[in-house]
């Protein structure tokens, strides 16, 4: 609102997947940012209390899955005082196009955030060649 | 009959009080009250919470309804991310989703039994400046402000801070009985 690129804050989603879920529960799409460089494409996807164990990234078919499991935080015996978000599981698919070099694609997750790191192929890269004076 | 009991403790009474902003209706409050039904007052509450919903919609401002966004914007252009409350014997356990907030950027703050949850959540410089294909993720100063129940111990709240999570708990004490003060009526 304030900067022009920001964009309105969006609803936790709760989604229907496309297959279908054999666990009980809420599944959400996680909130994403993807920006491009010259040599790759970078994705950031909220995923608040998932652990890295509990994340799964797929590439099949040029299909990029992302998913991950949260353990519901309440402890036993607790009973809800207040509930304003939800926990459940995150699901998300990207297509991804043969730009993409799949076998480097590169995951970090840090404070709830997944930063995915896909690089380009070496032939989408534009490359300056540089010409010398004889 | 301590009326006290029956009612609700309102968390919000303070962040209300900031922002002149009503709260979508608490969910399942009865029945988390072991079958006790809401106190009548309550109603009165949200009732006037709808109707000040409908006046600010009225002035084409947005509405505080119920399919909130995850992180909704105070007025001030603050975020507001949600929070779940939960409560046992023996504590009070707060849990708030605030991914890709550094732990060093959070605050928590106790001032006259008012708890405030404050932080920032920064976009890397260097991202500012890439070409960006979506950006659906929500950035800048965030808050929210509890007002603590009497049985909270202040002394004893900890925090901890893990996968984007942050998760405040507090013991409970047992509060001293009220002295029953009993008033003799004087025949006149």
């Amino acid at each position: 609102m304030t900067e022009s690129k920001e964009l309105q804050a969006k609803a936790k989603h709760e989604v229907a997947t496309a297959g279908e879920q054999t666990r009980p529960g809420p599944v959400f799409t996680p909130e994403v940012d993807i920006f491009e460089t010259d040599e790759e494409l970078t994705l950031l996807a909220d995923m608040p209390g998932v652990t890295a164990d509990d994340v799964a990234i797929d590439l099949n078919d040029g299909v990029l899955t992302l998913s991950g499991d949260v353990k519901p935080l309440e402890g036993p015996g607790e009973t809800d005082v207040l509930v304003e978000f939800e926990t459940g599981r995150y699901h998300r698919q990207f297509a991804l196009s043969d730009a993409i070099d799949q076998d480097k694609i590169d995951a970090k997750l840090e404070d709830g955030v997944l930063r995915l790191t896909l690089p380009k192929a070496r032939k989408a890269v534009s490359r300056q060649i540089a010409v010398k004076a004889g | 009959m301590d009326i006290k009991k029956w009612v609700p403790w309102n968390w919000f009474k303070k962040e209300e009080e900031d922002a002149g902003e009503m709260l979508p209706v608490r969910r399942g409050n009865a029945k988390e009250q072991g079958g006790v039904p809401d106190h009548p007052l309550r109603l009165f509450h949200q009732e006037i919470d709808r109707l000040f919903d409908k006046a600010l919609r009225g002035f084409g401002l947005p509405s505080f309804g119920l399919d909130r966004p995850m992180f909704p914007r105070l007025a001030d252009g603050i975020l507001k991310p949600t929070l779940d409350l939960g409560a046992t014997d023996k504590e009070y356990t707060i849990t708030v989703e605030i991914p890709g907030v550094d732990e060093k950027d959070v605050r928590l703050e106790i001032v006259n039994d008012t708890l405030t949850i404050s932080g920032e959540k920064k976009q890397e410089k260097e991202e500012k400046e890439k070409n960006y294909y979506r950006m659906e993720r929500s950035y800048g100063s965030f808050r929210r402000v509890l007002s603590l129940p009497e049985d909270a111990d202040q002394d004893k709240v900890k925090a901890t801070f893990k996968n984007g999570v942050l998760t405040v708990t507090m013991p409970r004490k047992t509060l001293p009985k009220s002295d029953v003060k009993q008033i003799e009526i004087k025949s006149a």
